[in-house]
């Protein structure tokens, strides 16, 4: 068969539905679906950056209610140092979320930025968040002698959360990206 | 813009461009499934971007950038429905299938169609409906040159394939 003929057959499809559109149904989707997708893109980032004002705020009450609070002063600063990583993070990455172009390759390109950004996020609260938090939190246990107990929990929960943000690293952020890359060097090769 | 006018201009261009929208769906989702939710994430792309269409280029050049790229970006999606990981009764059915096509040689050329990567069923489907290589060019952000070759490979295959198709009618 000719490439022409393939043509006349594919153009045949014009007058033809190949489905019935429940219209209603649709627009319910298009509305639940826009919403979730703001939210999504919002909710890890502003999210974080109130958790963690709040912890500061907390932190530095009690540092200065507690007039021998160094641990507390130290705490606060670190944690306030990751609220203002998180505003410029976000600042930038609204900033270049408008420098990609329409086509295929810029969409690409986009979406690559996105997940990359998503996987900043995820190390970024690994070594500088809780890594330097979960320092924190063990000197002060030792400063202040806590419990076998408090011990096992505290580095449980630091250990917990360590495991599930790599967990989402791997499993989830890492294959969307190498899957994007691919779909760009399948783009791009001749 | 108001929420009512671009809710009339995406009726409108539901009304007179869903075969296109519907040829996308058909070469990358391969089942009821995944067909409804690619459709409805189509038509959300296809609703976000009406404020931004500026009548510069054709709207069905507009759509089916708007659709390919939404499509190629799904298929990178780890919970699509062909990978059971996502409970089908949650889904929302806006699609139903109604007709096949009535030349059984559009079905074949589907089939052909899926054999390809996510990036040459693209510029098939582009090819297909007459698209020029700049239009092309312009759509994917390739050259032209590039295009030629990828094209010229598409159309070997496609004539190779038909040779076995044509014996087997």
């Amino acid at each position: 068969m000719e490439f022409e003929e393939m043509q006349k057959i594919w153009n045949e499809q014009k007058g033809e539905t190949m489905y019935a559109i429940n219209e209603s149904a649709l627009h319910q989707s298009i509305t639940r679906k826009k919403n979730a997708a703001s939210r999504r893109i919002n909710k890890v980032e502003i999210g974080l950056i109130i958790i963690n004002s709040l912890v500061s705020i907390i932190l530095l009450v009690d540092a200065i209610v507690d007039k021998e609070g160094f641990w507390d002063y130290a705490g606060a600063f670190i944690v306030m140092l990751t609220v203002v990583f998180l505003v410029a993070f976000r600042y930038r990455r609204k900033k270049e979320a408008n420098k990609y172009d329409r086509s295929m390759l810029g969409e690409l390109d986009h979406a690559i930025a996105n997940t990359h950004s998503i996987l900043q996020i995820a190390t970024t609260m690994v070594y500088w968040y809780l890594l330097p938090v979960g320092f924190y939190s063990l000197g002060k246990m030792i400063y202040s002698g806590a419990s076998l107990e408090r011990w096992l929990l505290i580095v449980g929960l630091y250990t917990l959360a360590f495991f599930l943000v790599q967990w989402e690293r791997k499993k989830m952020h890492i294959p969307r990206k190498e899957r994007l890359l691919s779909l760009k060097r399948k783009l791009m090769e001749e | 813009m108001k929420e009512s006018e671009q809710r009339q201009i995406f009726n409108d261009w539901l009304d007179g461009y869903r075969t296109l929208l519907f040829k996308v769906i058909r070469a990358y989702a391969f089942n009821t499934d995944d067909q409804n939710d690619l459709f409805q994430d189509v038509c959300l792309q296809v609703y976000r971007s009406i404020p931004n269409f500026k009548a510069e280029s054709a709207v069905s050049t507009w759509l089916y950038r708007i659709a390919l790229n939404t499509a190629i970006k799904w298929s990178t999606k780890e919970k699509k429905h062909a990978d059971g990981h996502q409970e089908i009764g949650t889904m929302t059915q806006v699609l139903e299938i109604r007709d096949e096509p009535k030349d059984e040689r559009v079905a074949w050329l589907y089939s052909e169609i899926k054999k390809f990567n996510e990036i040459d069923r693209s510029l098939t489907l582009l090819l297909l409906d007459g698209y020029s290589y700049k239009e092309m060019s312009l759509m994917m952000g390739i050259s032209e040159s590039n295009i030629g070759v990828k094209i010229h490979r598409i159309k070997k295959q496609l004539i190779e394939n038909s040779k076995q198709y044509d014996y087997g009618v």
